[in-house]
């Protein structure tokens, strides 16, 4: 990935968002303003995060804070195939049981 | 293990960025003058302005100039025509003259009755018909002079023919001229007279009219080019007062508002007709708002600095441990903290006693960075201390955190990592929430993961249980903050865990300064970047001469 081109992708569909790239601190802030308001108006919310080639703390913390947003407003946060190194950082955080993971 | 305690870069003084200061009550918000409203239309660039008028003062002098070489060129021509009528005068002057001598020279021939005094006579003939012929062929454009020159060539032979020619005659056959004959004679003569006035006069006036004539196209002529010359003055002086009304007198007000800017002061930017000083005048107005921006982001985050830049410190001292204690022989223990440029980030970490037996150990990060994050830190730091030091248990202590911050409502998310070491045994209760796992290496084993034991601290209400471990002889519990597996290589690639492990297994597992030594090294070797996070390594190691149940002490 060149030093100029954007580290995160962020697309939209019609039931959510599918990431590509690495989120850390310096892309947190656009990523966390296309999680609030949540995306869609379906009940479900779908999180691609298959490209994600890296996530620190900072991009943990948006997800979670979508996912709480998403429970108190009834609706259903749902993290799709999570790369296999942002599965490692739920584990790590010990937050894997807590997020929604498809698959489990 | 000690860390630095002595104050960076905290005392900017203030008297040094109090130009930044917006003086009370100044007006922050630039505006722009409307010194008269901005036509939508019709409005000219100074450009055009200056290239019309430009070009009217070039088509003036043209005119002037074309004008002036038409009269000089006239005048010219009229100059040349009053020569030639003057030496057409000097011809009338010469057929007088030779006419004259003609008469003469008959009268004394007739008189004195010598062939001598008809050669006047004879050269008088050709002197006349020279001076005719050349007034003929001057090619004047005078009415009447081809029939004056007629009648007075004319008059001129009746003359000869009449009254000269039979003078001549009679004196040569020796009789008296009769009186008679001279009487006509003198009579013709008279004629002949008569159209040489009548000659001279028609030269003389046109002499006299291209006279006047060159005098009057001389007069135009020095008029024009007067006239031209002022045109010319007059031109130039109102471009001079247009470039200096439309671009001169502009510029200085800009310059002027520029100034004033640059002294700190607010300055309305004028506007303009012209398009291209109206641009000038907005691009300053525009970097006078960005300047505006930029300076009150610096006040403020001067006086963010200045009210959180001593507490930063005083927590970024505060973060790390209070090492004043002695661990038991055998054991040894090591840390360093890389702090992230720029900012107070939410790493810290505390190594103490429960008791003269048992080591607690305590790794916080907090996601957030920047002073808040680091107090909610050193809070999560000062809780767990006290839980662990009234003897609960690692997990205890976490969920005993977990309670207190969701009653008062301000604890972030965090992650800890929580231990509670037996010198004696070895034998290591551990907690953690969320916390990259701790590395426990044995001799030279590879490191064994102490993974998460429930979920990181903030968002879910959870439990946190206590899980065992055992340091035996020759080995060491290594626990570091995310920033060291995250930091950024040459190649974007991140550090990782596995080079961490590869390390660990390679070093002295029993020596502390050893291992985070070798962890530093990796990490200086492998990063490029700049460091965006605080890295924090902890190491408490045990060494092989350690018996595995002798009694320990501290002190």
């Amino acid at each position: 990935m060149s030093e100029s081109a954007p580290i995160l992708r962020i697309d939209q569909h019609e039931r959510g968002l599918r990431l590509t790239g690495e989120i850390d601190a310096s892309c947190v802030d656009a990523l966390g303003a296309r999680l609030d308001p949540l995306p869609g108006t379906g009940e479900r919310v779908e999180i691609d995060l298959a490209g994600v080639d890296f996530i620190d703390s900072s991009g943990l913390r948006i997800l979670i804070d979508a996912h709480q947003r998403a429970e108190r407003a009834g609706r259903r946060l749902v993290i799709v195939e999570p790369s296999a190194v942002a599965r490692r950082l739920f584990e790590i955080a010990g937050v894997a049981a807590f997020l929604h993971l498809e698959p489990a | 293990m000690s860390r630095s305690r002595h104050a960076p870069a905290a005392t900017i003084a203030p008297e040094r960025v109090k130009w930044m200061r917006p003086s009370a009550g100044s007006v922050y918000a630039p505006r722009r003058m409307h010194v008269a409203p901005r036509p939508e239309s019709g409005s000219f660039s100074v450009r055009t302005r200056l290239g019309v008028l430009a070009g009217s003062f070039i088509a003036v002098l043209l005119v002037a100039g074309a004008v002036s070489a038409v009269l000089v060129d006239r005048w010219v021509g009229v100059i040349s025509e009053r020569g030639d009528l003057r030496q057409a005068a000097t011809d009338v002057a010469e057929v007088r003259l030779a006419l004259s001598d003609q008469e003469s020279g008959v009268r004394g021939y007739v008189l004195a009755g010598e062939e001598q005094f008809l050669e006047p006579f004879e050269d008088g003939i050709v002197r006349e018909r020279a001076a005719l012929l050349a007034l003929g062929n001057r090619d004047l454009d005078v009415p009447g002079l081809a029939e004056r020159v007629a009648a007075v060539e004319a008059a001129a032979t009746t003359w000869r023919l009449d009254a000269a020619a039979r003078q001549i005659e009679a004196r040569r056959s020796g009789l008296a001229v009769p009186d008679e004959l001279l009487d006509d004679g003198m009579a013709e003569f008279d004629a002949v007279r008569r159209e040489l006035d009548a000659l001279e006069l028609v030269v003389r006036d046109a002499v006299g009219e291209a006279e006047h004539s060159a005098d009057r196209l001389q007069q135009r002529t020095l008029g024009v080019l007067a006239a031209g010359f002022v045109l010319a003055v007059v031109s130039a002086t109102a471009v001079a007062f247009a470039f200096r009304r439309w671009v001169t007198m502009p510029l200085a007000a800009i310059s002027s508002s520029a100034r004033e800017i640059a002294r700190g002061e607010p300055a309305a930017m004028p506007t303009y007709d012209a398009v291209e000083l109206d641009a000038v005048s907005q691009a300053v107005d525009v970097l006078q708002r960005s300047l505006s921006a930029e300076r009150d982001r610096a006040v403020q985050a001067y006086e963010g600095l200045e009210q959180s830049a001593v507490l930063a410190l005083h927590v970024r001292s505060e973060l790390t441990a209070d090492e004043h204690f002695a661990v038991a022989d055998g054991w040894t223990l090591a840390s360093t903290v890389r702090s992230a440029e720029g900012v107070v980030a939410g790493d810290c970490y505390d190594v103490g006693l429960v008791n003269s037996r048992t080591l607690y150990l305590v790794m916080i990060d907090v996601t957030g960075h920047g002073a808040v994050a680091a107090l909610n830190a050193l809070k999560a730091k000062s809780l767990l201390r006290s839980a662990l030091k009234s003897g609960m248990p690692p997990g205890d202590a976490l969920g005993w955190l977990s309670r207190h911050g969701a009653e008062q409502g301000d604890l972030d998310y965090l992650t800890a990592f929580v231990a509670a070491i037996e010198f004696a045994t070895g034998a290591c209760r551990y907690a953690n929430a969320g916390h990259p796992p701790a590395l426990l290496t044995v001799g030279e084993d590879d490191p064994v993961e102490l993974p998460a034991t429930g979920p990181l601290l903030g968002p879910f209400p959870a439990s946190w249980p206590t899980e065992t471990a055992t340091l035996p002889p020759a080995s060491s519990l290594v626990i570091y903050t995310d920033g060291l597996t995250e930091a950024l290589g040459a190649e974007r690639e991140r550090l990782g865990e596995d080079r961490v492990k590869r390390v660990l297994a390679e070093s002295e597992a029993g020596d502390a300064h050893a291992v985070v030594g070798e962890l530093t090294a990796l990490l200086d070797g492998f990063r490029v970047a700049r460091q965006t996070d605080d890295v924090s390594i902890v190491c408490v190691a045990r060494d092989a001469s350690a018996a595995p149940d002798g009694a320990a002490s501290a002190g």
